[in-house]
């Protein structure tokens, strides 16, 4: 589909059918074409940009330079910043070093070990000592494909009825 | 805590995850024991069907599904009803009146002859492998639960692109930083796993907090548990991209943080308990940070009203230096997050550039959830029920 262009006034042309009178949308170049363009555009730009790279680059090393003297040197900002290094840094690394000692000490002495005897499956038994309803109950519940929960105010189960 | 967070998620890359997580070389498995795939629902009308749909997809050959109706007062009750009745790996509970996600999760639990419980969110996507990267971690006997990597579908607005690069750059980085450690603070409870005879041994979920990942994650490693992470096992969720929803939303998360801070303070008295301590401390220097921010804002605006006295001035807001350092920590953190995320996740680093807005954002939204969130935490009843109703879930085409 086109859109229509929105011309000026003084622009006055009729077209056939619902045709915009200029065609711009990218969607209607193929794909090859759409990506051959937009390259030669890159190159084109780099080329223009390289040629004016030296005067670019004289002015970008002005302005960093006279910005860098004017809050490192004059302003003292180095000091903040040292300060900074001579202070946390230490701190850090130290606590860096800690964890990754930790973990690697850890790594040798439970290699090898589970440190926990393994746990049986739960029962129905079990698991209705969590609710105020029998194991029966709970077994047929754990069957029905729908189930209606009960609870009392302190949220413990104490019905279930099959949907 | 950056760059401690930094330097122990590269161990943990180097250690477990490069050649352990490699989401193209899912994990051989030769016994397939019995996964319930958990999901409760509160009002979950525009997305349970979705969600359901998705966890029958799942390449696990010994599952089932149990969606949970947290007494929902839309018609998720009526299109469980419906789902279930289609698909017969699906079975519905129903809960009479709103009891909240801990309560259905126990529901669940204990209405399943299943050894595991995968649980996530109503309006979460689990990725089909995710039963398969995480059932290889229980051969330990010793573990209780393995967390999953949570990944943002809500990416449309400013909010939404910096959530993803927080996923990854403090939730990821943090989950990776704290399994090198040997504890960590909270599972991801919109993605995590369960050894069912572990949650029976600390009685599964507490009825009264309103973040119950949390709470569960520290009963478990109380009783010496270990919880693992499991990057691969990635699970698509849906965030607020609305202040109001994010706001809401972390609340609940810092009050949670709060009440588990104050329910488990008891640990300091007792040896052999010790580990969790540094997790302690470091949720406390948070909250730390939290006030020393507030004050410091505090300070400053006052300064320009009221004489005060010179230790108490702050006249200048705009960080120097530490500022800088911070700042680029910052991203640096985010770069290295999103590096190790990359391969779990679609087009991820085009989210990056947005993250220069995170240390204004959210660490002002995570201030100030904090400040509130505490005192809320500290003044809460002991048996007050943990009750909430979802955020916005991001923007989204129809």
């Amino acid at each position: 589909m086109y859109k229509k262009n929105k011309l000026p006034d003084h622009i006055r042309a009729t077209c056939a059918d619902d045709h915009p009178l200029i065609y711009e949308s990218s969607s209607n170049t193929p794909k090859d074409s759409k990506v051959v363009m937009y390259s030669l555009n890159v190159v084109g730009w780099s080329v223009w940009i390289y040629l004016w790279k030296p005067f670019a680059t004289i002015f970008a090393w002005y302005i960093g330079y006279e910005l860098a003297h004017h809050h490192l040197i004059y302003l003292e900002g180095f000091s903040g910043f040292k300060e900074f290094v001579t202070t946390s840094v230490p701190f850090g690394v130290g606590l860096c070093f800690a964890l990754v000692l930790w973990a690697i000490i850890n790594l040798f002495r439970f290699r090898g070990k589970d440190r926990r005897n393994a746990l049986n499956k739960t029962t129905a038994e079990m698991d209705a000592k969590w609710t105020k309803i029998t194991s029966e109950e709970l077994e047929n519940a754990r069957k029905s494909k729908r189930v209606v929960c009960h609870y009392d105010s302190n949220g413990n189960l104490i019905r279930t009825s099959a949907d | 805590m950056s760059w401690l967070w930094i330097v122990g998620s590269v161990f943990y890359w180097f250690r477990y995850e490069r050649h352990g997580s490699n989401p193209k070389q899912p994990p051989a498995i030769t016994s397939f024991p019995r996964v319930a795939l958990v999901v409760p629902c509160f009002n979950e009308e525009l997305h349970a069907e979705e969600t359901i749909l998705n966890l029958l997809n799942h390449e696990y050959p010994n599952f089932e599904v149990i969606a949970v109706n947290d007494g929902s007062k839309d018609r998720t009750g009526e299109i469980l009803d419906r789902l279930s009745e289609q698909h017969p790996k699906l079975r519905v509970i129903h809960q009479e009146t709103n009891q909240g996600k801990a309560v259905g999760l126990t529901a669940a639990a204990l209405l399943t002859d299943a050894e595991f419980i995968l649980a996530i969110d109503g309006d979460a996507l689990l990725d089909h492998r995710a039963a398969r990267w995480m059932i290889g971690h229980f051969n330990s006997p010793r573990v209780a639960a393995v967390t999953g990597n949570p990944r943002l579908r809500t990416r449309s607005s400013l909010l939404g692109r910096i959530q993803v690069g927080e996923f990854s750059s403090i939730i990821g980085l943090i989950k990776r930083a704290q399994r090198t450690y040997g504890r960590l603070f909270s599972v991801s409870g919109v993605c995590v796993m369960f050894r069912k005879a572990a949650l029976s041994d600390v009685g599964y979920w507490s009825k009264e907090t309103l973040t119950e990942d949390i709470d569960i994650s520290w009963k478990l490693q109380i009783r010496h548990w270990d919880i693992r992470f499991e990057p691969a096992a990635t699970c698509w969720i849906l965030m607020p991209e609305t202040f109001r929803g994010l706001w809401k939303q972390r609340l609940r998360w810092a009050i949670g943080g709060g009440q588990a801070i104050k329910k488990y303070s008891w640990i300091w008295g007792n040896i052999q308990k010790r580990r969790m301590l540094p997790i302690f401390v470091e949720y406390g220097l948070s909250v730390i940070w939290a006030y020393a921010m507030m004050f410091v804002f505090i300070a400053y605006g006052l300064h320009f009203f009221v004489d005060l006295p010179d230790w108490l001035v702050v006249r200048e807001i705009i960080p120097g230096w530490t500022g800088v350092m911070i700042a680029t920590t910052a991203m640096i953190q985010t770069a290295v997050a999103m590096c190790l995320d990359s391969r779990y996740d679609h087009r991820l680093w085009r989210n990056y550039f947005y993250m220069i807005w995170y240390p204004l954002a959210y660490w002002l939204i995570g201030m100030l959830t904090t400040v509130v969130a505490f005192p809320k935490a500290l003044a809460r009843g002991r048996n007050q029920r943990g009750l909430w109703v979802s955020p916005d879930r991001g923007i989204r085409i129809k």
